[in-house]
């Protein structure tokens, strides 16, 4: 009777953590605002003891909005990160914000770095990006 | 009493697959039943209409690739094209890759990057209001999706679209982003990213040619600023070439040359001043207000545009 309850448990914990995957799949893509064009192919990896690096150049004159997020927290800190690695954003001073929306004024190159921590550590995460004409 | 062949059907209440089978029943169900819980409700009726690309504007037209764990975001050949126009350079047909020549592209090389040259030589001349001309360019370029093999790119739809939206340059360009974002998803799915990658390459290599081809008649230092930008495109797209550099020869060129080129770029003086950003925490965005000067020699120029459009002759013979 106690193995029969400790399976149940288990096979419904493993259940539940893919369904929170597909849920926080779901959940990035619908952040990005309808009137925002997205990569159709959904972006995600596994958190593996370092921070995650994503390169983007951003364009003058677009409106981006990034969304990042873990399967497992809420409280997933990242940053964005000029080519001198000056921090210009980070979501972890606006209570871990899983989105936030970016206007360029000059088109620059810069990283979004997920920041690793053992709360998220080998959680999924997710990373969304839309953009649009800023005008 | 069950037969023999009745067990064979159906599990027996104590077997062990049925106890399995009900076990895992069961954890699905509260699995689906607390996340509907946590989740306060939220699992039905959230998806959002799917939204017409025609309303989406065509200066949007950037390019979201994905490359294993990398993102790439470039800009769209037309995003250029349309810069092109914008700064009153004319257009200049005898600049573009002559439908005819798709006759020679047997290989899947010079179909992917024609592909690419094509499709930005379709956008210039839809921008320009050339649209007769630009509908035999779709015909070009949906004979080269045939012959990749991308039927579901570019279906009987999708053309008796273009021919509708032919008088709309804008729209038309959205449908052909819309196109390369296809190819991408589609080459992405089954593993042949190389193809999606040098359709883009040679997307870009051909927005890259028609803008130094305009140099000489654009009205503004903007326009130099632009190209000079291109400085990160390149990059990416060296970047994203490089893990097929000894796949083929042509490959092998087309990265050097590439490379080559990306050394010129690196002769430009970049001098980055920054400034705080403002935020506005209510709407949760920011202004970057970053300011990046742009400046190269015009005798740099000049070696830059020269290999340029010796890389782009090459390609399309």
């Amino acid at each position: 009777m106690i193995s029969n309850v400790l399976s149940y448990m288990g096979l419904s914990i493993i259940l539940f953590f893919m369904s929170l995957s597909v849920y926080a799949d779901d959940t990035c893509q619908d952040l990005i605002p309808q009137d925002y064009i997205q990569h159709e192919q959904r972006f995600h990896v596994t958190m593996l003891a370092e921070d995650l690096l994503f390169q983007v150049t951003f364009y003058k004159e677009y409106a981006y909005r990034i969304v990042v997020l873990s399967d497992q927290s809420d409280e997933l800190a990242w940053e964005l990160l000029d080519e001198d690695k000056q921090v210009l954003f980070s979501n972890a001073l606006f209570d871990y914000s899983p989105y936030w929306d970016f206007n360029f004024m000059d088109t620059m190159e810069c990283t979004i770095k997920v920041k690793h921590s053992e709360e998220v550590n080998l959680s999924n995460i997710f990373f969304c990006m839309g953009y649009k004409s800023a005008h | 009493m069950k037969s023999s062949h009745e067990k064979s059907i159906f599990m027996e209440k104590n077997s062990i697959p049925f106890r399995f089978y009900k076990q895992l029943l069961f954890s699905c169900l509260f699995s689906l039943l607390l996340l509907f819980f946590l989740t306060g409700c939220q699992l039905s009726g959230k998806k959002e209409p799917e939204q017409d690309v025609l309303s989406i504007k065509a200066d949007s037209s950037l390019v979201m690739l994905r490359y294993r764990t990398n993102l790439f975001v470039i800009p769209s050949a037309h995003q250029t094209t349309k810069i092109i126009r914008d700064h009153h350079v004319r257009l200049d047909e005898s600049l573009l890759n002559p439908v005819i020549n798709a006759k020679r592209y047997t290989g899947s090389f010079q179909q992917a990057v024609n592909l690419g040259i094509y499709g930005t030589d379709a956008g210039y001349l839809s921008l320009f209001g050339n649209n007769q001309q630009a509908l035999a360019y779709f015909a070009v370029i949906k004979d080269l999706i045939a012959e990749l093999q991308l039927y579901e790119v570019m279906d009987q739809h999708l053309m008796d679209r273009i021919e509708t939206h032919i008088d709309q340059p804008d729209s038309l360009i959205v449908l052909l982003a819309g196109t390369f974002r296809s190819i991408d998803n589609s080459l992405s799915e089954s593993n042949r990213d190389a193809v999606a990658v040098l359709a883009i390459t040679g997307g870009w290599v051909e927005s890259v040619y028609l803008a130094f081809s305009g140099l000489a008649y654009a009205d503004s230092d903007d326009f130099v600023a632009h190209l000079l930008n291109q400085k990160y495109p390149l990059e990416k797209l060296i970047r994203m070439l490089a893990p097929y550099y000894q796949q083929t020869p042509e490959i092998t060129a087309l990265v050097d040359d590439l490379t080559n080129i990306a050394y010129e770029f690196d002769c430009i003086d970049i001098d980055q001043h920054y400034q705080e950003p403002d935020l506005n925490t209510v709407a949760r965005s920011a202004i970057i207000r970053h300011q990046t000067i742009a400046e190269m020699h015009g005798y740099d120029l000049d070696k830059l545009t020269v290999k340029i459009t010796t890389l782009r002759n090459r390609l399309i013979q």
